[in-house]
């Protein structure tokens, strides 16, 4: 007597084929995880599979901001990865770079008055995130919920960025439990070092 | 008896009634054979049983079996991800597998995908996840629309798509 494999009789007809409204969000999830970004946003195309693109986890690809229309699309990720914030993902910040690292403040300022700045709280949408490279991007902003916000952070890179508009501290940092390596490059920091050292990060 | 040594065939059954034979050995991979035959964590099992598998229609379970069969002798390798290739053929190198999923329809392609979802297949499921995403891999909002057959967007709400995510649709 061989088994069945439901307690009920299917109410297809026999030969019912599976159309696209058939697939379980899992199933399409597991789809959106072969894609890099720019297609799963492409692809939400309807009810369901906007809901699965807010849980799905990209595969760790580089998402390369330096442009405001790069930035936009930043923004417009918050629909499917804010909410659930599983996106696994190395995001890069790319803005003007500075013509010479040694500037004063006044010929810095001067040179970044028409700088776009921005909110630098939009990468705290990106909870999965594993690297974040900062390259001379003019941000603006709170950075010190990103650390505890993005917990799987291992790795930070900043060079050329804050300016006038942003320092980043020390102690700060030394909140994320995961931070393992940290680049600064032309950006200014302040604060104690040693509690870092304590952490055993990489400068 | 150790269910990977069992040298017994069992036959799964359709929801059109027809039946499908292969070794037992082949069938476990699908893990709704082994909880529909009691397997236990050892892989232990008693006498292995024929199995309905009600929800998958003939020509979709017929696929099934044919995978079934040739994993056990010839398992598929790893998918990597991030993918390596846009294509399905650059990312799966092993022939077979590639001439499986080659020329089926779109149809019997979501068949496959939920008939691996329902019987727990995972390499067949990735395998066909894996198809569906090299299909979408690149394409336009419209284009996807049209592999998956979804009705196009009201004039209404595509002007409220182009306007809310214009990057989107840019190329």
């Amino acid at each position: 007597m061989p088994r069945s494999m439901t307690k009920k009789p299917p109410q297809l007809l026999p030969n019912a084929t599976s159309t696209v409204t058939d697939l379980s969000t899992d199933v399409i999830e597991m789809i959106f995880g072969n894609l890099p970004q720019i297609d799963i946003m492409r692809a939400r195309v309807c009810r369901k599979w906007r809901q699965a693109a807010r849980n799905a986890i990209a595969p760790l690809t580089e998402f390369k901001v330096d442009t405001a229309r790069q930035y936009n699309a930043m923004e417009a990720m918050v629909i499917p990865f804010l909410i659930h914030s599983r996106l696994c993902s190395k995001v890069s910040i790319t803005g003007k770079n500075p013509s010479t690292m040694e500037r004063t403040h006044e010929d810095e300022a001067e040179c970044t008055a028409n700088y776009t700045t921005h909110d630098i709280g939009i990468v705290s949408n990106f909870t999965m995130l594993i690297h974040l490279e900062i390259l001379g991007a003019t941000l603006s902003g709170r950075y010190p919920f990103l650390f505890s916000i993005a917990s799987r952070l291992d790795r930070l890179k900043m060079i050329n960025c804050g300016g006038l508009l942003l320092l980043w501290h020390l102690d700060d940092l030394a909140t994320s439990s995961a931070l393992k390596e940290l680049h600064c490059e032309g950006t200014p920091v302040k604060g104690n070092i040693k509690c870092l050292k304590e952490s055993s990060k990489i400068i | 008896m150790n269910a990977d040594e069992c040298m017994e065939t069992i036959k799964l059954t359709s929801r059109g009634g027809d039946s499908f034979e292969l070794p037992y050995a082949a069938a476990r991979l699908a893990h709704v054979v082994r909880d529909a035959n009691d397997e236990n964590d050892d892989g232990d099992i008693d006498s292995p049983e024929d199995v309905e598998i009600l929800k998958v229609n003939s020509p979709c379970l017929e696929k099934v079996v044919e995978f079934l069969k040739h994993y056990h002798e010839e398992a598929l390798t790893e998918i990597k991800t991030p993918l390596e290739d846009n294509t399905f053929e650059g990312n799966v190198k092993q022939e077979w597998y590639q001439n499986f999923l080659k020329g089926i329809d779109q149809p019997m392609l979501f068949d496959l995908v939920t008939a691996a979802n329902f019987m727990a297949i995972q390499p067949l499921l990735d395998l066909t996840c894996l198809k569906v995403s090299c299909q979408l891999m690149g394409k336009s909002a419209e284009e996807i629309r049209q592999i998956l057959n979804i009705p196009k967007l009201t004039p209404e709400e595509e002007e409220t798509a182009r306007r809310d995510h214009r990057w989107i649709f840019d190329d």
